[in-house]
């Protein structure tokens, strides 16, 4: 605790400074975070890895200037929201200059999976699966709407896709991952 | 620890608010060589840009004062093409044939971060909460246990999906701050959220703000009202707002162009013209030269603009040449066909000759130059790169502007930008 509390100490003087060695510690510190949002658009890792570096290559250029209440707590919070916030967009720079990324889809049957309980406990390796095994650009409306909190007519802008295109990926991509996770449990029952 | 049943979507979304990797040793040190290898060569093509603007600003203030101290002694230098001397005439060539004897022809004579510095959302009303200090100091507290955590996920998440059931044995040691501190989770996605809706309008405007700098390739296809010339160039622009932009560049072109015929003394008209005249019909020049422009750059909509400057241009090589009507007295002989006497008839012979002209006015006066005219449209390709096409015109100012060639000239700028 008072470890990590020094660690922020010596990033606020760090970048108050305009001291590039703070760098290194900022990158050591988020780098697992960031990775676990570009994972999350990305199913290849050094895409993902790639989408990190130019998020923290920006977030260098521009984290000098970064305004904060000296608030040891709030800057925690901000800084990593900040760092988050280019990490997602870095990732829709790559997705949208990558249009073929968005342009193949897909097409399955519409499931009638519509509510699946989770009976154990998730984790993040496995749910990844599930996400990299629906279309591309389904999995970015489904981080985008469910995780990040964007709504429909903002995914609309920044996919430049019809706002109801938004809603039906966001539907299958969902229906998707139901099938996906039943399936899943069902394997793991078959093979016990 | 009993797991709560939730909805699969709801579950997948807390899962990964606070979701992180572990650091993987050694990405710091490679991304540090990446950074160091990215600058150096964005710095180079600053440094070029940064060469470019320097000379296209300066070049026309010196440009300015040089032409001041020289007008008088241009106006020393022109005179009238007709009085080569005529010692010149012995290089002459014959161009045409003769024309009609007597026959007097008369010549009318004729110009474009990073991400901005992002707003940070402070949320007061969060701040003193006694909620979210609690929930950071479970979070903090748990902090030094994350590590030992990680370690045993990042062995335990190496196993396929399927084995889903065993690695419910390590629920406990699952790396997830919501989990522990749902509060800090919550209001740091809120405050994400308000952020990310507040700016996702200018999202795709700031992705073109990427880079202030556009550098490109171009050739310029051009016509002067004597020939079709061509250019090409590197150019370069930076953009001062949304709308406006400067830019500059550097090309070299060939340019053939005709001369202003210099007005020739009375007489045409008056019935008889001293034999042996010499009367000028053409003046043609090929120039080589650099051309250095800048240009203010408005943009009109997404795809076109317009743009407007001067350009410094530098004569590396200068041709001319002047195409002569030369009337000279004939002494004829014939036999009458009746008498079969010889009788001599002065006939008047009228020769059009091409006459190189040693005298180059143009080569190393550095302080002539155009305002450029343009509207080009743009055309993005591959996302990375830009097609333009530039009709423009260009029209001489200075020197040039009073000199006796006609150097007015109008084409297409194709350019291929990055």
């Amino acid at each position: 605790m008072d470890n990590k509390n020094t660690m922020f100490r010596e990033i606020i003087a760090g970048l108050a400074a305009r001291d590039e060695r703070i760098q290194e510690r900022i990158y050591i510190h988020y780098w697992g975070y960031l990775m676990g949002i570009s994972t999350r658009y990305f199913k290849d890792r050094n895409a993902a890895k790639e989408v990190v570096n130019d998020s923290f290559m920006k977030a260098f250029k521009t984290m000098y200037d970064f305004r904060h209440d000296h608030d040891l707590i709030d800057f925690q919070k901000t800084f990593k929201a900040w760092l988050a916030k280019i990490t997602v967009r870095t990732s829709l720079d790559k997705i949208r200059a990558n249009k073929s990324v968005l342009t193949y889809i897909d097409e399955y049957e519409e499931g009638t999976v519509g509510y699946v309980e989770v009976e154990e406990k998730l984790f993040a390796e496995d749910i990844l699966k599930l996400l990299h095994g629906i279309p591309d650009l389904h999995r970015t409306v489904f981080n985008l709407y469910e995780i990040e909190g964007f709504s429909h007519d903002e995914i609309a802008s920044l996919l430049t896709i019809p706002v109801s295109s938004s809603r039906t990926y966001l539907t299958r991509a969902k229906q998707k991952l139901r099938e996906l996770y039943k399936k899943s449990i069902e394997i793991t029952d078959e093979t016990f | 620890m009993k797991h709560s049943k939730k909805e699969l979507i709801k579950e997948i979304a807390d899962l990964f608010e606070d979701y992180q990797e572990t650091y993987v040793p050694g990405e710091w040190e490679s991304f540090s060589k990446t950074k160091k290898k990215k600058y150096p060569f964005a710095m180079k093509w600053i440094s070029i840009a940064a060469i470019f603007l320097l000379m296209a600003s300066v070049l026309p203030v010196l440009f300015n004062k040089w032409s001041a101290d020289k007008k008088k002694d241009a106006l020393a230098i022109l005179k009238p093409v007709v009085k080569n001397p005529a010692a010149d005439s012995g290089r002459n060539k014959v161009k045409g044939s003769d024309t009609a004897a007597g026959e007097v022809a008369e010549i009318e004579s004729h110009p474009a971060s990073g991400l901005k510095s992002v707003p940070v959302i402070s949320a007061p009303g969060l701040k003193n909460s006694p909620d979210s200090i609690a929930s950071l100091n479970t979070a903090q507290s748990i902090l030094a246990e994350q590590k030992s955590a990680q370690e045993e996920y990042a062995k335990v998440s190496v196993k396929p999906a399927v084995k889903a059931e065993v690695l419910s044995a390590g629920a406990k040691t699952i790396n997830k701050d919501t989990l522990t501190s749902g509060k800090r989770g919550q209001l740091s996605t809120t405050e994400f959220l308000m952020a990310e809706s507040r700016n996702s309008g200018q999202v795709l405007k700031k992705k073109e703000s990427g880079s202030r700098w556009d550098f490109g390739l171009e050739v310029m296809p051009a016509a002067t009202s004597a020939n079709v010339n061509i250019g090409a160039g590197l150019t370069t622009a930076y953009r001062l707002s949304d709308k406006f932009s400067l830019s500059a560049g550097i090309s070299y072109t060939q340019m053939e162009a005709g001369g202003i015929v210099p007005q020739q003394g009375g007489g045409n008209t008056a019935g008889v013209r001293a034999f042996s005249e010499k009367k000028i019909l053409s003046v043609d020049a090929n120039l080589k030269a650099i051309d250095i422009p800048i240009a203010l750059v408005y943009k009109l909509n997404k795809h076109f603009y317009t743009s407007a400057g001067v350009s410094y241009f530098n004569v590396v090589s200068e041709k001319r040449s002047n195409t002569l009507e030369q009337n000279s007295s004939v002494d004829t002989k014939s036999f009458d066909p009746e008498t079969g006497s010889l009788s001599t008839f002065k006939t008047i012979s009228v020769e059009q000759v091409d006459e190189p002209v040693t005298e180059k006015r143009l080569k190393g006066n550095s302080y002539i130059g155009f305002f450029n005219f343009s509207i080009g449209r743009q055309q993005s390709l591959f996302n990375k790169y830009k097609i333009r096409i530039e009709p423009f015109v260009k029209i001489p100012v200075g020197k040039l502007s009073s000199e006796d060639l006609k150097l007015t000239n109008s084409g297409i700028k194709f350019q291929l930008s990055f």
